[in-house]
């Protein structure tokens, strides 16, 4: 350098270095399915994971999934199938969405902000598992399934059953026909609690998934006719974190207060607690 | 190891060979000296390297660069015409001092300017849902607010 030109700025500018990593492109969904097993880690929108590349996470071997037909959101016989690929964006604009789930949809157009939302996936937001994301929880909320690539077909498994080291590939997400209508949320106090209910057709039963107040959002179901749903949520609620943002007490206190309110609006015959 | 990323850049189609790991506003900044991108948080959350890709808005501190292929990048070097005319979305936060110290205001006028080829009227929720894509600790947003409302107007007399 001579003594000409300016100082490098690099030092000025905060950055995290993410460690290097081997990059698997694949180019249809069987080979990414392949991959997965064998350890690649998919990248949808990337939101999540470069983030946590940055603040040191090690990825060996990484799999962009952009290129891939993994995205879109249609109409099924059995609800509605969002792809895994899909942006919060694509979903909360679109008109399937609109009709089939719109409460869903109401939820993941407001979810941060427009510029995360055109990038962040539906997919990458499920498999993050991140106790503050939204749409696991209100998947779990609404008794959706999760859909993996499994051998030449899929697999489905109710969104509340994934498991922590879920290596498969997550190809959509299947919303049941009428289950955005008993479904309901509120995100008035995260980071602190979030909570998603969801009223089963058949049984009447109150499933509630709790965000941002473990390591990892979890569910709960009450009996139809709870009377107390506030006591009953905040009893069956494993010991929920401490932190600098809120107590443990505070934090089940509020799930309770939450699922009361959530509770009042969701018709069902614990509609009166 | 590196591999070669080949995409435009303000019109113009260019090729570089990069780490997987290095970061699109890397690029930008240091391979082509284009920086007015910023990198402030550099967590995909304050807005500043804003850059658009395919006339989408993407944080360039969070998108790898090898996402890049093939696709269409606009900076904040790239808006005014080649003879210099500021785009409408510049010359409005210039005319309402839409800004103060300026670091933020590269990634808020591609920001805006997405904004506006999606929605050329949009209402003050949509607004200010939009500028929560970024964040300017000097003006308050209100300055700001009204250069995105001016830009819309200065649109619609273009059109006219």
């Amino acid at each position: 350098m001579t003594s000409s030109e300016p100082p490098p700025l690099v030092a000025l500018r905060g950055r995290q270095r993410i460690a290097p990593f081997a990059l698997v492109r694949v180019g249809d969904t069987a080979a990414a399915a392949e991959a997965a097993l064998a350890g690649a880690v998919p990248m949808g929108g990337g939101v999540d994971l470069v983030d946590r590349m940055k603040f040191g996470e090690r990825i060996e071997r990484l799999m962009p999934l952009s290129g891939l037909a993994l995205g879109g959101v249609e109409a099924t016989e059995g609800g509605l199938r969002i792809g895994a690929t899909t942006t919060y964006a694509a979903l909360a604009e679109s008109a399937e969405a609109a009709r089939l789930a719109p409460a869903f949809a109401r939820l993941v157009g407001g979810v941060a902000n427009p510029r995360i939302r055109m990038k962040g996936t539906v997919g990458g937001s499920v498999m993050s598992q991140k106790p503050n994301f939204d749409v696991w929880p209100a998947l779990m909320a609404l008794g959706a399934d999760l859909v993996f690539a499994d051998g030449d077909g899929e697999a489905r498994l109710p969104a509340a059953a994934l498991a922590p080291d879920e290596r498969r590939l997550l190809l959509a997400v299947e919303v049941p026909a009428g289950a955005d209508a008993r479904f309901a949320f509120d995100r008035s106090l995260r980071p602190i609690v979030s909570v998603f209910a969801g009223r089963e057709a058949a049984t009447g039963a109150l499933r509630l998934a709790v965000g941002c107040a473990h390591q990892r959002p979890l569910l709960l179901r009450l009996a139809a006719g709870e009377t107390d749903v506030a006591a009953a949520a905040a009893a069956a609620l494993p010991p929920p974190k401490s932190d600098g943002l809120a107590s443990s007490t505070y934090r089940r206190r509020m799930v309770g207060v939450l699922a009361a309110r959530l509770a009042r609006i969701l018709p069902g015959p614990d509609a009166a607690s | 190891m590196t591999l070669t990323v080949s995409f435009t850049i303000n019109g113009a189609p260019v090729s570089t060979a990069v780490h997987p790991e290095t970061v699109l506003a890397d690029v930008i900044r240091d391979e082509f000296q284009l920086v007015g991108c910023k990198v402030g948080c550099d967590q995909a959350v304050c807005g500043a390297c804003t850059v658009l890709v395919d006339r989408i808005p993407m944080a360039a501190c969070s998108t790898f660069a090898f996402e890049a292929e093939g696709r269409d990048i606009v900076t904040i070097e790239g808006l005014a015409r080649p003879d210099g005319t500021l785009s409408a979305v510049q010359r409005a936060f210039l005319d309402v001092q839409g800004f103060q110290c300026g670091f933020c205001t590269g990634g808020l006028i591609l920001l805006v300017t997405a904004l506006l080829e999606r929605d050329p009227d949009p209402d003050r929720a949509t607004i200010t849902d939009w500028l929560g894509s970024a964040v300017c600790r000097c003006t308050g947003y209100l300055a700001i607010i009204e250069a995105v409302e001016t830009a819309a107007r200065l649109n619609r007399e273009v059109a006219a």
